[in-house]
Formats: C-alpha cells, structure tokens, sequence
C-alpha cells in the first residue's frame, strides 16, 4: 500500500465532507442541542432531586456518558450511514470508477482511504459536538443551569466519548460502508440506524421485566450497540445518590470494555470484508452469480448484435409513413405512468423486502413482551394495539418516505435520463404526484405488515374481538395527514436544494428538532405534526380526550401539506437556473410577489394554527393556567409565610407498619 | 423558424459559454460545427428549455419559448449528448414511457408504434432486453428512436453519432433527411461529416461566438483553388507547420499526406491542387483564416 496515494484519496474526500451540506446540518443540530440539554433537559434521575434535594449535575461523567451516548447512537447515526455508505456509490454514478481503478491505485488503497476520510470527517464533528457540551455546560451563562453544573473536569467528556461514543461511531460507519459497497443501494443504507432505532430505542434500552433472567439481561446489555443499556441497568436503575453520580467516574466492567472493542472491531472488520469484496469484484470475472435468475440469464446470452446487424438495409423505412402526432398528456395519465414506471423499481428495491419484516418483527415483540402496572400482562384492544404502535409507526414510515421520495425524485438525474425526461411535455405536478403515489405505498406495505402483526397477537390473545375500524381510524384517519405533510415537505426541501445530502440533512434536522421538543416536554398540538404519544385510546368511548385539539391539529397539518405541495411544485427544477437571475428573484419585491400567490394556500393552516395555540395557551398546561398556578403558590405562600409555628417541642409517636395488608396506623 | 436573439450565457467563474449567439433557422437540418467546449452543448441545452441564459430571446414560430417552455417541449424531440435510461426496462418499455410522457399518438397504438421506431434504429432485436444491458451505441440508437418520435416541430441532436459504426451513422444520416423536410432539426457536432452530408446550412461556434454562418458548398467555393496536398516527411512536416496552413496531415502507407492553405496560389515544389472538403474550410475558419482572424461572425 502506498501512503502518500492513500493520503491523496483521503485527503480528498476528507475536505469534500465539509463541503456537504449534511455534515453542518448535523454540526448545527448537534449545537443546538448541546445548548438545550446544558439547560438540564436530561438529567439523571436521583430520589434526592426529584425531592427538592441537590441536583444531579449535567456535566458529570454520568451525565455526559447518557447524553452523549443517546445523541450518538440515534442522531449521528443516520447522518454516519449516508455519509459512509454513499462515497463509492457516488463514484460510480459520477462514473469515476474505471478511471480511479485502470491508475495504480490499489483497492486497498481506495477503500480505507474513503473509509478513513468519514471517519476522520465525524471523529471532527464528535470533537465540535463535546467542545460544544463543554462550552454550552460551562461557559454559556444559563440561569436554569446554576445548580446543575458541576466544576469542569475534562475527563467527565473524554472517558465517556472514547468509550461509548468513538465504538458506536466506527461501528456504524464501517457496516454503513460494507453495505454501500457491497449492495451499491442507497435505500439500503438506513437499514442499520433504522434497525438500531426499533431495536434498541424501542426494545433494549427500556425493556426489563422484573422476571429477566440476570443472565440474559448481561448478554442484552453487552450486545447493546450504543451501551446505554449497560449504563441504565449497572448503573442508573438502582440509585446510587446524587452524590455519587455527581462526583464518580462511570465504573467500567471487562465485560463492557470487551464489548466496546467487539463493536470497534466489527465496523473496522467491516471496512477489511468490503475491501475483500470489492476486490472480488472488479478482478476479472464478475464473481458468483447472486441467483438462479441471473445463472439462466448468462446460458442464455443474447443473439449476437452483428450478426443482425450485417443483415440490415442500409436505407431505413422513413418516419413520416407512421403517421405520428403529438400532444401534451392528461394530468391523471401522466400521473398514472409515473407511478407505474416507478412502482417497477421499488418491486425490485430489496429495502422494502428488508424493511417490512423488521417492522413485522418489532410489532409483535413489543406487543408480545409489553407488561402493565406490577408487571402484569396487557389485555391488547384493536384500538390500544392502534396507539401503542403509532409512535412506532410513524417514526418508520417518515423515515422511509423520506429515504424513497427523495431517490426517487432524483431518480431522473441519477440515471441520466432527466435531459430527456425533462423536456417532455408532461406537468411537473404530475410528475411529482405520480412519484409520490408510488412511495406512499411502500407506507401502506408497512401500514399492513404492522396490521398483519397486530391482528397476530390479537388472535393469539384470543379475548378480544378482531375489529379493524380503530386500525382504519387511527392509522387511516390519524396518521394519513402526517404523511401526506412529510411528502411534501421532505419534496419541497429537494425542490429547494436540489440535492441529495441537503435534503436528508433537512429532514432529519426536522426529525431530531420534534424528538429533541418531545424528550424535553416542550411539545404542544401545534408543534406535534405527526401526534407523537398524543393519541390516547379508551375503548369505553373513541377519542373523547383532545377530539377538537385532534381536529384541528390535522387540518393544519393537511393545510400544510397542501402548501408544501404547491411549493415543491413550484420550485421543482426541470431547468437549471441561471445564478444572475436567481439574484433578481431573491428581491424584496419579487419575494412579496411570490410570497402573496403562496398567501393563499398557507391561509387554512395559519389559522387552524392559530386556534389550536389559543386552546393550548388557555388548556391547563398552558401559559394562563401556568401563570394561574404560580400566583396560587405566591398566595398561598403569603397566606402562611408569616403564621406562628405551633409551641411544639417534641412529639413521640408510635408508626406500626404492615407491608402485607398494605396498612398502617 | 427558430429566431434566436443575443443569447448570454454567464457560468460562475464567471464562465462566458455564450457571447451573444443569434440565429434564424427555418425548416431544414442546420449544423452547429465547433470543438470541445465552444458552447455548442449550452446553446442545445437552452433551446431545449432544460438551461435558463443570463439574457437573449429566442422565438419559435413567434412564441416565447424561453419564458414559457412548457409550450416548446409540446413540439421538441431532444437528443442530449449525455443522458441515460431507466436500467431496470427493457428497451421497449422505456421507448413506450418516453413516447407516453411526450403525449405521442399512432394509429397503431403506442406498442407497435415502439416496435417501428426500434426497427428504424435498428434495435429489434434488442426490444425486449433491459436497458441496464445495452452498449453505448445501441442507447445512443434508442435515445435517437424517442428523440424523432411523435411529429416535433424541432429536433434537437447534440453529438448524435458518438458510439455509432459507420452503419448506424449511415441509417442515422437517412433518418434525419426525410426529417428535415419540413421541421426545423438543429445538428451539433464536431464531426465536420456529419455537416457536410446532412446539412443545407451551418455555422461554427468557438469560444462562445459565431464565427461563420454559410452553407457547405459556399464554403467549398471560398476555398476553390486554395488548397494543396503532397506526401512529405516527418521533417518537412515540422517545417511547414512552422511556415505554411496546414489544414491536414494524416499518415498514409507510412508517409505524411499534407493538406496546405495557399491563397495566393504558391504553393512549395511537389504540391499538388486537391479538392477542398469542409474539414479544411472548418479549420480555416476556427484559425480565424477565412474570418480575417477575427473572431467575429461572418455570413459569406
């Protein structure tokens, strides 16, 4: 191996990551959230605190360990999969490969230095991400921050980032990278942080029953990718004292240490596994046949191009005896023909094969292991399995819209087809309709392999009626909104940027920014666009609770997808835009211009949002019910400020407890 | 007629491709000669509505089809000089998107109406193998198969015979002449060939301007009694280089066979007078020999 070629591809690719759009999206969302967690949004639960006590600090190894493991392992990671999973995929539709491989670099040489250009690219937004902690948990003045911060220790940041968050980081740019290599498949990619987020954000950071064998419990915590499962079960379920986790370094076992290095080892191994392939690959055969389908196909062969060829007249028919016409196509034909032609290429996408049995799987599991208040099992209802698999559900499918509409919005430009495509006559609405109606059903196969799930562990129950109407109504009804927004936003935002990495850069900022307001309870009706845990289910009558702030929610929220609609087909790009005029665009005037035609479609959810936040400022935990309490307190507070304490000096007292019958006296 | 007006087109660099191009093209095949980078791809690439000049006009049949192109791609057939396909259809089906999407209609209905074109561009047998599997020349055919598809009332050909044989050039060359009888077809290359058998009219681009409009017979007859050929050695060849217009000079059974440009009709011992072709009067022009050596354009 030659350092200074490998150098080269390294060097190159490594400036061209801060190049990317993606990269700051994630440094800026990191940013603001390393500033809104130093406000004590994720603390360490400790009796003591939660009593009035000492506060658990933020900037304890502790703390930073949780923090940095959670951001970690859920936000990077998405951001790592495209990053590494798409450099040599990029090489090849930039069609650079075959000059790259006929020089004397070496695969070798190739694959590590690509490898090593993403890895070096994030260990710098990891550095950026703890300078940030730092300054954000030490030297940002923050009143709400007085009594959670701590003296600033260096070590707190350092241990916790090298191990639990450089482990997760190698891991998963390394198995993002085998995949981009070996499956050459963009869609593919997410099936690594979306497997991570179902599985363990859903399962194996909180699942653990009283009834866990202790033994599976340790194989659980040490096969935990992030290792936020060892953190919680070793060290945080039982509580130690403010004290402790405020001033202990974080007790690291062998077994996690081993752990951490298996999962290092695996994205490094990982790295090794694609070198091997794509040198397989690319020397001299074009290696094992990957199906029976394709073996047929090479018996076959093709009958001989020259043989016909020879056999031809020289002077073709001529064209005009066809009796050929032109015109533009319908709206709905054109929207028919895109959606079929795109509708082929997901039925050969293996995302959608891979994708619906993970769901499948996590539904049932989840369901199956779910337990109710002292343990005891939950009578599951059509209408609470609805709910209970909502947050999931959503989640996933505005994971996979975005992943699909945006690969097949660019479809056109990847392939090269879209100097044809473009020119032809058929509307841009339709265009981007048609595509759209494609995707929405890769959400309606998730939609009914979570239904098929369900309806599973319903029977198998065997108390309850099988009724579809709550999935239709909660599923159908419900959720069909948040999708439909998500579309057009995700749509809008291509049409805006025009670019691959921009866009996922957007929509999962988004998705972060919703989660970040969710963690730290800062979410109302007219943020919550996809109703996360907002729904909740009573068989004994169907969604009395919040049914206006229900209403309302969804008709800002389809209001606004029609809106993003109208914008991503207004700023979808079949020309390439001249930068002088786009100067003129950006002027006040033709920005008012166009601002007053989009008035219009932003009308209805302006103003379902505005009397949705007027409910929620006067609903009782808004503003005026907020401001109400705390002039209560000060009264009351007034009232016995002041009172004499009673002339007691001591007081026996005997206290028979019995635990048994739930009694004292 | 195609009126095309002060075209501007300014990259960031700033990058000038296009310096003020105006053109009228009334029906017939009209070539756009010019080298590499010369702007040939971003005229195309505006008439084509898929690029927005910095500034200029350009009018179809009187219609503003800069400001509204939605009205050109009505009657456009588009040939780019780099584009792909779909790789997971066959070659059939692609064909019968592509006419779909572009609104086309037969009286045999758009299937057989595919399966014509193909066997005009001669991928029959090729019909029903997908795209993903084609060589470079048979895309090229199948990109030419929907470019002349449905009636349009312009076609646009940018490097159409890259990756063809000299058969398929051959087809390629009928094809486009029955075309031209009564639509416009604009022809960029930089294969003088091309122009010299398909074109009535053309005009050469370099550096973003016209340098000459004319058609190739004109061309011939300006160069009438100007051009001299002789085989000569390595050496000679160096020597006139340095001292002559050499328009030509290929290796032939192991000698250099020269072309010179003499217009005063002096040529050195042992030339011959040859019969001028367009390839010496498109090397001319781009020297800035028959321009005077300006760069500006020149009807003649």
């Amino acid at each position: 191996m030659s350092a200074a070629r490998w150098y080269r591809v390294f060097r190159l690719d490594f400036l061209y990551s801060f190049r990317r759009p993606l990269f700051w999206i994630l440094i800026l969302v990191l940013g603001f959230t390393s500033y809104g967690l130093s406000s004590g949004t994720l603390q360490i639960a400790t009796g003591d605190s939660r009593v009035g006590g000492t506060k658990a600090w933020v900037t304890s190894e502790f703390a930073v360990g949780e923090m940095l493991i959670i951001v970690v392992f859920l936000w990077y990671g998405f951001f790592l999969a495209v990053a590494a999973g798409m450099p040599l995929i990029r090489d090849d539709e930039l069609k650079i490969t075959d000059l790259l491989r006929s020089s004397s670099l070496t695969v070798g040489e190739y694959v590590w230095a690509k490898f090593g250009a993403v890895l070096a690219a994030f260990l710098v937004v990891l550095g950026a991400h703890v300078v940030f902690m730092i300054i954000c948990n030490h030297f940002v003045p923050n009143e709400k921050s007085l009594e959670i911060r701590g003296p600033f220790v260096l070590t707190n940041y350092l241990i916790p980032t090298v191990v639990f968050a450089l482990p997760t980081i190698v891991f998963i740019t390394g198995v993002s990278f085998v995949v981009g290599e070996w499956t050459r498949r963009p869609i593919l990619l997410f099936l690594l942080p979306v497997a991570g987020l179902l599985v363990c954000g859903f399962f194996l950071w909180d699942w653990s029953p009283v009834w866990l064998d202790p033994r599976i419990n340790r194989v659980l915590m040490l096969i935990d990718p992030s290792g936020f499962r060892w953190l919680n079960e070793t060290w945080l379920k039982g509580d130690r004292g403010v004290n402790f986790y405020n001033t202990a370094h974080i007790p690291f076992d062998a077994g996690l240490i081993a752990s951490r290095i298996v999962f290092f080892a695996v994205g490094i191994g990982s790295v090794a596994l694609a070198q091997f392939h794509l040198t397989r690959t690319i020397r001299g055969s074009a290696g094992p046949a990957r199906s029976w389908l394709e073996v047929l196909r090479r018996r076959k062969g093709s009958a001989p191009e020259s043989t016909v060829a020879s056999a031809a007249a020289p002077a073709p028919a001529s064209v005009a005896v066809l009796g050929m016409g032109s015109g533009v196509p319908s709206f709905w034909r054109s929207l028919w023909l895109v959606a079929r032609t795109e509708l082929r290429e997901l039925r050969s996408q293996p995302g959608l094969y891979l994708f619906v049995p993970l769901i499948l799987l996590q539904t049932i599991g989840t369901s199956t292991l779910a337990e109710g208040a002292f343990g005891t099992p939950i009578l599951q209802t059509p209408g609470m399995m609805a709910v209970a698999t909502m947050n999931t559900l959503t989640l996933l499918i505005c994971l996979l819209l975005m992943f699909y509409t945006v690969e097949s919005v660019r479809r056109e430009q990847g392939t090269g087809l879209a100097s044809i495509h473009y020119a032809t006559p058929i509307r841009t609405s339709a265009l981007l309709f048609g595509k759209a109606l494609a995707n929405s059903l890769v959400g309606l196969a998730i939609v009914l392999a979570t239904l098929v799930g369900c309806l599973i562990v319903i029977a198998v129950q065997g108390k309850v009626q099988l009724e579809l109407w709550p999935f239709a109504l909660i599923w159908g009804v419900l959720l069909l909104p948040t999708f439909l927004l998500w579309t057009s936003f995700v749509t809008a935002a291509f049409s805006l940027t025009n670019n691959r990495e921009a866009t996922y850069g957007i929509g999962l900022g988004v998705l972060i920014f919703t989660g970040y307001r969710q963690m730290t309870t800062q979410m109302n009706w007219v943020g919550n666009w996809l109703i996360w845990s907002s729904v909740h289910w009573t068989d004994m009558g169907v969604l009395e609770f919040d049914r206006w702030a229900l209403i309302l929610n969804r008709v800002m929220v389809l209001g606004l997808s029609v809106f993003f609609t109208v914008l991503a087909v207004g700023l979808f790009r079949r020309r390439d835009v001249d930068p002088g005029r786009v100067w003129t665009r950006l002027y006040p005037v033709a920005l008012l211009k166009y601002g007053l035609k989009l008035l219009p479609y932003a009308a209805v959810p302006v103003i379902a949002g505005v009397a949705l936040y007027a409910q929620v400022y006067q609903g009782f935990e808004g503003a005026a019910a907020k401001k109400a309490q705390k002039d209560y307190w000060r009264k009351n507070l007034a009232t016995w400020k002041d009172i004499p304490k009673p002339a007691l000096s001591a007081v026996d007292l005997d206290l028979t407890l019995d635990p048994e019958r739930n009694y004292f006296n | 007629m195609l009126s095309i007006r002060d075209l501007v087109k300014v990259y960031p660099g700033p990058v000038t491709a296009l310096q003020g191009v105006s053109l009228d093209l009334p029906n017939g095949m009209f070539g756009l000669l010019g080298p590499n980078g010369a702007g040939k791809t971003t005229l195309m690439r505006i008439l084509s509505g898929l690029l927005e000049p910095t500034s200029g006009q350009v009018l179809l049949d009187g219609q503003d089809v800069l400001n509204n192109p939605q009205q050109l791609w009505k009657q456009l057939g588009y040939l780019p000089q780099d584009f792909g396909f779909y790789p997971h259809l066959t070659g059939e089906k692609m064909l019968a998107y592509l006419l779909q999407l572009k609104g086309v209609q037969a009286p045999q209905g758009i299937k057989a109406l595919c399966g014509e074109l193909l066997e005009r561009v001669n991928l029959t047998f090729a019909a029903k193998r997908k795209v993903k599997g084609y060589s470079g020349g048979m895309r090229q055919r199948l990109g030419l198969a929907q470019a002349i598809a449905g009636n349009p009332r312009l076609i646009i050909v940018d490097e159409p015979t890259a990756g063809l044989d000299p058969e398929e050039r051959l087809r390629f060359y009928y094809l486009l002449a029955a075309l031209a009888q009564d639509r416009i077809v604009l022809l960029s290359t930089h294969i003088v060939e091309d122009v010299a058998v398909l074109c009535t009219r053309f005009a050469v681009i370099r550096h973003g301007r016209l340098v000459a409009q004319t058609s190739p017979s004109e061309a011939l007859n300006r160069l009438a009694d100007t051009i001299y050929e002789a085989s000569v050695s390595a050496e000679e060849l160096e020597n006139l280089r340095r001292s002559r217009f050499v328009t030509q000079a290929v290796l032939f059974e192991g000698k250099n066979r020269v072309r010179i440009y003499e217009p005063d009709g002096d040529p050195p011992a042992g030339f011959s007078p040859a019969e001028p072709t367009l390839e010496d009067a498109y090397l001319l022009t781009m020297r800035g020999e028959l321009a005077n050596g300006t760069p500006a354009p020149v009807a003649y």
